[in-house]
């Protein structure tokens, strides 16, 4: 069972192989303008790189470090998206969960909730806000993010880092929210948290299992 | 005319004068009165702290000062903002003294008090929550908290409260159907209309202040809707009462301007004289000046409804100065014929003002007025008529060729003699009869108590009202489960016990949800024992370093979890004064206050509700002091309570009123046969207002006493003894007159949109004309007795 959704997943993400390699090349030039010293890349430079790619289906690990934790809090499963408001994400290890937001509802499924429990988003903004900060990036959709966070970029096409600063009340909640990635492709979430809590969400290409 | 000589000296400065001081005291009512419109004045002074409670509520309470609001526009982002707007616009205004539109947050010393309480007031936890087993389960919860997506918010809470029972107390605080929210603030469900709850400072007390709260919401949405278009919608009993002053203002306006110049044209045409059409008004306008000044010197101020109510009634005062001018003749002077109908008069003043005095002392304060400013009207304009007119007409006539003609009345009276039995009259005889059996018959309900029926909220205002309220999630303003104990502790720990039940129908959803002031702060005895409950902190420290190596945590991650068993152990459970300041502790105070001696807590119940389930499962507590109360059925039942109390006042009033006539005119076979077209009148009133099927009222008890009094006026002057055919002729005149007269008032009060005027126009119409068919039908019985 575990197995075979792997397997599709890759198949999927060779599709999706295509259209990231095409934007990478697209982006490339830009990268030469910036070396050039003729134009330094903006937030929507890589944002619209990020928008042409309307389908992404990966595997990620992620792990949160806390004060409260002696050793980082890892778990590993797959995340879809599909421009511009579908973000599913299944938790395979430690412990199943499915989590979906599609447009502005919320669907969690887990040993908690074994009935699925739906959730309207935007009566939550802080949950809202945390899927925004992931979904907006996959969708290069600079409205929704401006909607919570200013946003700003560091570094080249090929090696950018997008800086996401909560507005106003979130500010309770999360100091801020980094995202690295070459060309089209994400590469990192980073969360910072307040009180120091970081959670790290890394996007790898799905491989069988060991 | 030889005495004219004598009296016009006097009538030259009498006019002037009279006129002054009513102008005068017209001014003085005008800017002295305070018009209210709190439709409780209307409800019977409570005898049970149950009806008072609800008295109370429906004057002052949180429910008459709170307005939902509706701002629709084109698309959600407009609504949103707009609902910012007005929001932060409004929360500066001291006129308000709460305005909730969902994006306010837990207030920072709300959080800390229930953090600090919540081992105290936590249903959640059991003593197995902190036995190994429960706190592996607690850990591994924590564990997958902080894996979800949700993790920031989990972990502020989670080194000192790793069972989750902060979270589980804002869990039960959240209302159970509350709408969903966009940009942080409620919306409707079709994403159009953003919803906000604005309480006002101003009680019912005080409807000016309500008003011009109203206006401001208005003119703040106007504003907002230049910019950025919204439509504006208001409910709630501010905006009823508000709206329902307007109204009545409006129609008292209208239709009594309307009233005065069909009279004033009746007048006219009746008696051919422009003198004696403008003197007829002068009884009725002194007797609404003195009447409305002695309700305001008794009560402080005239409510609405009485104003309207007391106005009508007095339009029967034209009847007073329709008798002196149709009895007016060029063979006596006018004092002398004014003398002469001045005992019929005063007699027919005397038993109608007894009628309305019954309703001084109905305990009713709304009836009181009425009955006060009918009373002191009646009397005040009589004595106009008595002292003020005959000097003010001189020796003005009625036209010598009066309207009805002559021929026309001595017709009539010669087929009202004894002996002119006629089919006619038989016949008439039988359809009374027929209609009073078959009014016995009909098995229509003869009463209906529900107050609603006296209210003038519109079916479009009732619809916006249910989708707000529908909306909001708001509880419904009907059901209540209401605890009653001796003490504030005692009413706590019923509403625990009531709450227990509450919880079992919540799951088996009979019920939607309540709220409940236990549940924010539950009673010391509740406290207490979950305190007992509570393990040394020393044994969860124990279970926690045995168990937390199995998990991600860090060994010494627990140790705020630890210091606050201690500290709740230690804690002196908190009192309703201790819960911090803000909308929070206004709503708790509103749910358990004193009464007489007595705590009351109430239940406010969320929808849906299966009413039925409810009163059965409290009924097994078996407390009597623990009820679903249903507010309609209590309005009704204290409607009722009066309703039976006020015929019985009003039947002794009619037994005083027999005697004192019997005693006048010397005849308890005379009295007897005057009193009788009045008892007719009502009865057949009543027989077809039932036939029809309308249930009676209250407030077609104070229209039938009006009846009554109209009716007893009728049978003095037309069975009045020793009169010659000349002046019964007069006499019929007068009665014809005033008996069209009040028709047509009574006729275009039926008009009104505002229920209890149409209810009263029509009762009193149809009253008059059976009235005056009743006297008529029943002259040759008395010409008999007389």
């Amino acid at each position: 069972m575990k197995s075979k959704t792997f397997v599709s997943a890759r198949h999927r993400c060779n599709g999706a192989l295509l259209a990231v390699t095409l934007a990478c090349v697209l982006a490339s030039g830009k990268v030469m303008a910036t070396e050039d010293g003729t134009r330094a890349i903006t937030v929507n430079d890589i944002l619209g790189a990020l928008s042409t790619v309307p389908e992404r289906r990966d595997c990620f690990v992620e792990s949160r470090q806390s004060a409260l934790l002696k050793e980082p809090l890892k778990s590993e499963g797959t995340l879809e998206f599909r421009s511009p408001s579908y973000l599913e994400k299944r938790t395979l290890t430690p412990e199943l969960e499915y989590f979906v937001a599609d447009k502005e509802s919320v669907t969690i499924k887990n040993t908690k909730f074994p009935k699925a429990r739906q959730l309207k988003l935007t009566s939550y903004p802080p949950l809202e806000a945390l899927i925004i900060a992931f979904r907006a990036t996959l969708a290069g959709d600079v409205a929704a993010m401006e909607k919570y966070f200013e946003a700003s970029i560091q570094g080249t096409a090929a090696q950018w880092k997008l800086v996401l600063l909560p507005k106003a009340k979130l500010k309770k909640l999360l100091v801020r929210v980094e995202v690295a990635g070459t060309g089209a492709t994400v590469r990192e979430f980073t969360v910072h948290e307040s009180g120091g809590d970081i959670s790290t969400t890394e996007i790898v290409s799905c491989r069988p299992p060991a | 005319m030889p005495t004219s000589g004598v009296t016009a000296p006097h009538s030259r400065w009498a006019i002037p004068a009279f006129a002054a001081a009513l102008i005068a005291l017209l001014l003085l009512t005008a800017f002295t009165t305070h018009v209210s419109t709190d439709m409780s004045v209307f409800l019977p002074r409570a005898a049970d702290p149950m009806q008072r409670l609800f008295s109370e509520e429906l004057r002052s309470g949180a429910a008459s000062r709170t307005v939902l609001i509706g701002l629709r526009a084109d698309d959600r982002d407009s609504a949103a903002a707009a609902s910012d707007s007005l929001a932060t616009e409004l929360r500066d205004q001291p006129q308000f003294a709460s305005v909730i539109n969902g994006s306010e947050e837990l207030p920072d010393d709300v959080r800390d008090f229930l953090m600090r309480y919540r081992y105290l007031f936590s249903r959640h936890w059991t003593p197995d929550t902190f036995s190994e087993p429960g706190l592996r389960d607690a850990l591994d919860e924590q564990v997958q908290n902080l894996r979800s997506v949700l993790a920031p918010m989990f972990k502020q809470t989670l080194a000192a409260d790793p069972t989750g029972e902060f979270w589980s107390i804002l869990q039960s605080w959240l209302p159970p159907s509350g709408p969903e929210k966009y940009n942080g603030v409620w919306i409707s469900q079709d994403e159009h209309t953003a919803l906000l709850v604005v309480q006002l400072s101003a009680s019912s007390l005080n409807l000016d202040a309500q008003q011009q709260g109203l206006e401001f919401i208005s003119n703040v949405a106007a504003k907002i809707s230049a910019t950025d278009k919204v439509q504006l919608r208001m409910s709630g009993p501010p905006v009823f009462a508000t709206a329902s002053r307007a109204e009545i203002a409006t129609e008292i306006t209208l239709l009594s301007t309307a009233a005065t110049i069909v009279v004033m044209l009746m007048l006219w045409r009746v008696y051919g004289s422009f003198r004696l059409m403008l003197l007829g008004a002068v009884p009725l306008l002194t007797g609404a000046v003195v009447g409305t000044l002695s309700v305001s010197a008794l009560f402080g101020g005239v409510h609405g409804v009485a104003l309207a109510f007391g106005t009508t009634i007095l339009g029967i005062a034209i009847d007073y100065p329709i008798h002196l001018f149709s009895h007016a003749n060029s063979e006596e002077n006018t004092e002398d014929t004014m003398r002469r109908l001045w005992p019929v008069m005063l007699l027919g003043c005397a038993t109608t003002v007894i009628g309305y005095s019954a309703m001084f002392f109905s305990g009713f304060d709304g009836l009181s007025q009425i009955g006060v400013f009918a009373a002191a009207g009646l009397i005040a304009a009589a004595l106009t008529t008595r002292f003020a007119l005959p000097m003010m007409m001189r020796d003005s006539r009625p036209a010598a060729t009066p309207w009805p003609p002559s021929n026309a009345l001595q017709r009539a009276l010669s087929a009202l003699a004894p002996d002119s039995g006629t089919m006619k009259q038989r016949i008439a005889a039988g359809i009374a009869a027929a209609i009073l059996v078959v009014g016995l018959v009909v098995p229509f309900p003869w009463w209906n108590d529900d107050i609603q029926r006296l209210s003038t909220i519109t079916p479009e205002q009732r619809e916006t009202e249910g989708e707000l309220r529908a909306a909001l999630g708001a509880p419904s303003v009907r059901f209540f489960v209401a605890v009653r104990a001796p003490t504030e502790q005692l009413a706590l720990e019923d509403s625990e016990a009531a709450m227990e039940r509450l919880d079992a129908l919540v799951n088996t959803k009979a019920l939607g949800g309540y709220d409940a002031a236990a549940r924010q702060v539950p009673s010391f005895r509740n406290q207490l024992g979950r305190q007992r409950l509570l393990p040394e902190a020393m044994d969860v420290a124990t279970v926690m370093d045995r168990i937390v190596g199995d998990f991600p945590f860090r060994r010494d991650a627990f140790e705020p979890f630890i210091a606050d068993i201690n500290a709740s152990r230690l804690l002196v459970p908190a009192h309703i004064d201790d819960f911090p300041r803000g909308t929070l502790k206004l709503r708790l105070q509103s749910l358990l206050r004193p009464i007489d001696d007595d705590w009351i807590a109430l239940i406010p119940l969320h929808e849906p509700l299966d009413a039925e389930r409810i009163a059965t499962e409290i009924g097994k507590l078996n407390r009597p002091t623990i009820q679903l109360l249903d507010l309609q059925s209590v309005a009704s039942t204290m409607l009722y309570d009066y309703r039976v109390r006020a015929i019985a006042v009003v039947a002794a009033g009619w037994i005083v009123l027999w005697l004192a006539l019997a005693i006048v005119l010397h005849s308890v076979k005379t009295a007897t046969i005057s009193t009788l077209p009045a008892a007719l009148a009502i009865a057949l009133t009543m027989s077809i207002l039932h036939i029809t099927g309308t249930a009676l009222s209250l407030f077609h008890c104070v229209a039938l006493l009006l009846v009554a009094g109209l009716a007893l006026d009728y049978a003095l002057f037309f069975f009045r003894p020793g009169t010659d055919t000349a002046e019964r002729e007069r006499s019929l005149r007068a009665i014809v007159i005033c008996a069209i007269t009040t028709a047509a008032v009574f006729a275009l009060l039926s008009l009104s949109s505002v229920p209890v005027l149409r209810m009263m126009g029509t009762t009193v119409t149809l009253g008059v004309i059976l009235a005056f068919a009743a006297t008529l039908g029943l002259a040759r019985y008395a010409r008999g007795a007389l």
